[in-house]
């Protein structure tokens, strides 16, 4: 009896002193000369050329990276490793390299690195997902020259340049790549971007120490950590706990709250990418276009942003981007009509058939609302909606099965509509869904090899024409990601959905 | 040590089931590469990226293929990270262990002696706050528990760390959201264990006999009452395990329960299986050791099913 | 966790000594023995399971109709929602309601599952003995050495997240600690003289199972399904902060807990609130079982 109760107070002494050891440990100092960023999910590889296309790698691949060109956030493509870039003719494109960059092993970039980069990302014989968004564009890369590249292309192409500026288009050195191998590479790789990679602990931290030589200048931190940390609520807290410097992804809903604590800020970064429905046109209630269009009528995209977004979100007007080539700023955001969208479904005959509605639950920000709120929209117009969010790989195979009725998704662009998802994509297995037919297929073709701005700007207002007809899908708002950070960060945000941290973008006092 | 080698049999059959039961829930649960794919990516793509990971072949093939690399070790490359499954897991395992380890000790070493302290004051008032504290425990999930905590004392009085793995204080939060469990139930189970052995007849007569009530207590009743108590140890690993899953993910703890978590997610089988299979190995040998624990505590028993 | 398998008190009613519970002895007992706690745990799952079958009577407000000018209303902010709105604007209150239908249907029907699943295993492999028993114990140990939660989880992925699965997966998760109670319990039991004697005047197996070793198990069977109750709606909610688990608008506690979760510093209402009601009535299922359990013991005394 005594003795167990002087062990609950020897117990309670321990749990004290850990508590006080924790008090003094967690105490963080602010160090302006180290960034800690923490980032909801990990960067699967550190090898952009051999990922999966999912989007959180490519946050992690600017700092590490450079490629031979870059978009400016205006959606311009800019030098970068090359200087510039000249037609010899319709398909063979000369670039030219910037002299004396060196890469974090303090080795000089050469053309033949750059030649080597781009064969192992388009030709090694490791499989990879990423690639096909560039093997059917380039034939063959060679070195000409020691500062010189020619790239060989299939057909004319305007945006190869634009192209190149891709994060997975990172230029590497080939002495240090084809020494440390493949394995090895996928956790300690070097480029000649702004930062260096220290140390990559799985699942938890990656360090980055500054590339001194970096050819844009020094860049601001010394040492930079990436911590990962899924659960949004504890990412949070570990910013409000001063753990961390910044954190990406936070949810609409806590932006007024983080913004009302002292010290900390959150920017609201529209990316270059859209949130859609798209439906079904060859089957179920979906492929008849009056109910498309009743559908997306029914949708008052207006008060989903303003309620749902607190107002954060531009509702989209048009079927591109502001900053992409051919936007109409003048265009009137898509309608909300419901009377009109009832109208339509009675002139479609609809007759109370079931319209399922398969939305990812938890992959986009907010998708779980929006799609709760627009089931009811639709419920309101008298539609028979079953509603059934699905986890993210079920609905992925279910997308890529061509079976979904109507769902949630994202389209992106960078820039230039012969890029962009709501132009390309149908080639793909979202074509599934839609087939634009040949008109669009003719229209498109020209655009992408002309380089006559007139032809280009005409070719692209009539595709969107098409889509007006068909309504295959229904534009909802454009994507932003919210970032919140301490005070004493000045940033400029990217649209392009990566934490810049050149010299520049990025500074603390 | 028949008997023993008997056990290891029986541990391996039970292997076997294990590996084959997650190898056939993996390929049912769904495709790793459609998640993967961009949307600018044609069906042809799928194709020839699903038959390069071997994925075209049928079920069985693909089960006997398995089976065969197993046998040589290889556990099969992920197919998110680009790197051996094996080496992941392992790279992950310390973590798990630095909270599982203190868990499951914390739980046994409160749990048993407050459990013996209520059966012998039970009804007492202490008692019945500590078995309804129990209870409580037990009865929110464990993320809850977690985020608040992690409000309390790491944002709102700032004393212990939101998150991570990094020194001494990293680990309180997360030890204790994973103790709480294991430790309400051995508690629980020794109490009502304690209060079963005390009423049998030995017990009486050991009374009877005018044994002194702590050696009562201590070497005839706690003998006998801690058999099922560490019969249920064993199988706390498990639940450790599956805890881990949870805790680690609201405390962004790198260990195995996270992976098994982001990789269940990505569809990453070859991960997924390397993680079931190694924590039935560890359930397996942790039951094999409770059964030679079980003999030392009581003679009597022998290992026998 | 949510690993009731695991951490279900499996050996805490080692049948050394059987008992029979009949609604008598309960009384009898009740009445020697009540206790204020016990009382209030009864009349706490009464009101529950009335306010909960009659959610249609008592519902303020449908539970699904979304309302985007009264999101996140905090408890009686406004009178008509008086545990406040969720992040679509929905009534938390009629969502508690209603959501207990569906917990408390998953944790009913499971625990009943996992119950007969267990039971007759259980009764087949302690009595029969030989190869059939040797698969049913070798079918526990698997189940036993899987984590649970993500066996749960794989299971969920390839039949889906309705009802159905999470009262099969809930089932699942406990047949085989009641088996393993059960075999453990006939295979002291089988030596009895009553069944000895059963045995000698040539009764029948099914007959000695169902007349002479059932009923001597009822009393540690009900006590261990007491005690999981409030796990099996935990199952769901871990689930569900898994990413699975995702329902269409039908709530149940689980689900509102841990969609709630990343509000728990802003609008807390919204996990808490569920949170509550489930603690409640855990600990009042607990008390109860704890209770009836003391009765076994004092009936042995």
């Amino acid at each position: 009896m005594q003795r167990l109760s002087f062990n609950t107070v020897r117990i309670l002494i321990l749990v004290l002193f850990l508590l006080g050891v924790g008090g003094t440990f967690s105490a963080v100092a602010q160090d302006s000369s180290t960034l800690t960023i923490g980032i909801n999910a990990e960067a699967l590889s550190l090898d952009p050329h051999h990922v999966p296309g999912a989007i959180i790698g490519n946050r992690i691949y600017h700092m590490i990276y450079d490629q031979l060109t870059r978009t400016d956030s205006a959606g311009l493509v800019q030098p970068m490793l090359a200087t510039e870039w000249t037609n010899t003719d319709d398909t063979t494109w000369v670039f030219t390299l910037r002299p004396d960059v060196q890469f974090q092993d303090g080795t000089v970039m050469t053309a033949s690195d750059v030649a080597y980069s781009l064969n192992r990302l388009l030709f090694s014989d490791q499989e990879s997902l990423i690639r096909t968004q560039f093997a059917p564009y380039i034939v063959s890369v060679e070195a000409t020259g020691d500062l010189e590249v020619t790239i060989t292309t299939p057909a004319a192409d305007p945006l190869l340049p634009l192209r190149l500026a891709s994060p997975y288009a990172a230029i590497m050195p080939e002495a240090y790549t084809e020494a440390t191998g493949f394995d090895a590479v996928q956790t300690a790789p070097i480029g000649a971007g702004p930062y260096r990679v220290v140390e990559q602990v799985a699942g938890e931290r990656l360090v980055l120490e500054r590339h001194d030589n970096y050819w844009m200048g020094a860049p601001e931190f010394e040492q930079v950590t990436v911590r990962v940390i899924p659960e949004t609520a504890t990412r949070i807290a570990a910013l409000q706990a001063g753990e961390v410097d910044f954190i990406t992804t936070v949810s609409p809903d806590l932006v007024d709250q983080l913004n009302d604590s002292e010290g900390l800020s959150v920017e609201a970064v529209p990316v270059f990418n859209f949130m859609l429905i798209y439906f079904n046109t060859n089957t179920g209630v979906t492929a008849n276009p009056d109910i498309r269009r009743a559908l997306s009528l029914a949708i008052d995209r207006e008060a989903i942003a303003e309620s749902l977004w607190g107002g954060r979100v531009r509702v989209m007007n048009d079927y591109l981007l502001p900053g992409e080539f051919g936007y109409d700023a003048e265009r009137a955001a898509f309608a909300y009509d419901p009377e009109q969208a009832m109208a339509l479904l009675e002139q479609a005959g609809y007759n109370g058939e079931v319209l399922e509605f398969t939305p990812p639950a938890d992959y986009y920000t907010n998708g779980r609302l929006v799609t709760e709120v627009i089931a009811e929209y639709w419920r309101a117009i008298g539609v028979n909606v079953e509603y059934s969010p699905l986890d993210t790989s079920a609905w992925a195979e279910r997308s890529l099965g061509g079976l979904n009725v109507a769902t949630l998704q994202s389209f992106g662009t960078s820039g230039d509509p012969a890029t962009s998802s709501i132009v390309q994509t149908w080639a793909s297995w979202v074509g599934q869904y839609y087939q634009p037919g040949d008109e669009f297929n003719a229209l498109a073709a020209e655009a992408s090899a002309s380089l006559d701005a007139d032809v280009r700007l005409a070719n692209y207002r009539a595709i969107i024409d098409i889509l007006d007809r068909d309504v295959p899908i229904a534009p909802l708002y454009q994507s932003v990601e919210f970032y919140a950070f301490r005070d004493g960060l000045e940033w400029t945000p990217h649209q392009e959905f990566y934490i810049d941290l050149r010299p520049g973008a990025f500074s603390a006092n | 040590m028949q008997v023993l080698v008997l056990r290891l049999g029986r541990t391996l059959l039970m292997l076997l089931g294990v590996v084959t039961l997650t190898f056939l829930l993996g390929r049912l649960t769904g495709d790793p590469i459609a998640m993967m794919l961009p949307t600018t990516a044609t069906l042809e793509d799928y194709d020839r990226i699903r038959a390069s990971l071997g994925l075209d072949e049928p079920v069985p093939v693909q089960y006997v293929a398995y089976l065969r690399n197993l046998a040589q070790g290889d556990f099969g490359t992920s197919i998110v990270y680009n790197r051996a499954a094996l080496t992941i897991v392992l790279e992950r395992v310390p973590a798990t262990l630095e909270l599982g380890i203190p868990a499951l000790l914390a739980s046994i070493t409160l749990g048993i002696p407050i459990g013996i302290w209520c059966a012998q004051h039970r009804d007492s008032l202490a008692d019945r706050l500590i078995m309804s504290f129990s209870l409580a425990a037990q009865s929110l999930p464990p993320f809850l528990i977690g985020i608040l905590l992690i409000l309390l004392f790491g944002v709102r009085l700032g004393w212990l760390p939101t998150f991570g793995r990094d020194n001494l204080a990293h680990f309180v939060l997360p030890t204790l959201v994973l103790t709480m469990y294991p430790l309400a139930f051995i508690l629980r189970l020794t109490r009502a264990s304690m209060l079963e052995v005390m009423n049998e007849s030995f017990i009486k007569t050991a009374h009877a006999k005018g044994l002194s009530h702590y050696r009562v207590i201590y070497t005839h009743a706690l003998r006998n009452a801690l058999v099922p108590v560490v019969t249920i140890i064993g199988l706390q690993i498990a639940a450790v395990i599956s805890g881990s899953a949870i805790v680690e993910t609201v405390f962004a703890w790198p260990g195995i329960g996270l992976l098994a978590v982001q990789s269940i997610g990505g569809r990453d089988y070859p991960v997924i299986q390397t993680i079931v299979l190694l924590s039935a190995a560890a359930f397996g040998i942790a039951n094999t050791l409770a059964d030679v624990v079980y003999t030392l505590i009581d003679p009597r028993i022998r290992l026998q099913r | 966790m949510t690993d009731f398998a695991q951490t279900s008190p499996i050996l805490t009613l080692a049948p050394s000594s059987p008992r029979r519970l009949s609604m008598s002895a309960v009384w009898q007992f009740w009445r020697r023995r009540a206790n204020p706690a016990v009382t209030l745990s009864v009349i706490v799952l009464l009101v529950l399971i009335v306010s909960v079958l009659l959610a249609d009577v008592i519902a303020p407000h449908d539970p699904g109709t979304i309302n985007l000018r009264g999101r996140l209303m905090q408890p009686f902010q406004d009178p008509a929602y008086i545990l406040g709105t969720d992040a679509t604007g929905r009534d938390i209150f009629s969502r508690i309601l209603y959501g207990g239908q569906v917990s408390l249907a998953v944790s009913l029907f499971a625990s009943i599952g996992g119950l007969l699943l267990g039971t007759i295993l259980g009764l087949v492999s302690g009595y029969t003995r030989g190869l059939v028993s040797e698969i049913i114990m070798y079918l526990v140990d698997v189940q036993l050495a899987l984590p649970f939660l993500l066996l749960a989880v794989s299971v969920a992925l390839v039949l889906g997240t309705s009802i159905t699965v999470l009262i099969g997966l809930a089932a699942l998760s406990t047949w085989p600690i009641y088996a393993r109670v059960v075999r453990s319990s006939v295979l002291s039991l089988r030596e009895r003289e009553f069944v000895v004697a059963a045995q000698a005047v040539g009764a029948s197996t099914i007959h000695i199972m169902r007349f002479h070793l059932f009923p001597n198990l009822v009393a540690p069977l009900v006590v261990l399904v007491m005690l999981n109750v409030g796990r099996i709606i935990l199952l769901e909610s871990g689930l569900s902060f898994l990413g699975i688990g995702v329902q269409p608008p039908t709530p149940s506690w689980g689900i509102m807990i841990n969609e709630g979760r990343e509000y728990l510093s802003s609008a807390w209402w919204l996990s808490i609130m569920p949170g509550i009601i489930l603690i409640l009535l855990t600990m009042a299922v607990g008390t109860i079982g704890d209770w009836l359990r003391d009765l076994m013991d004092v009936s042995l005394s």
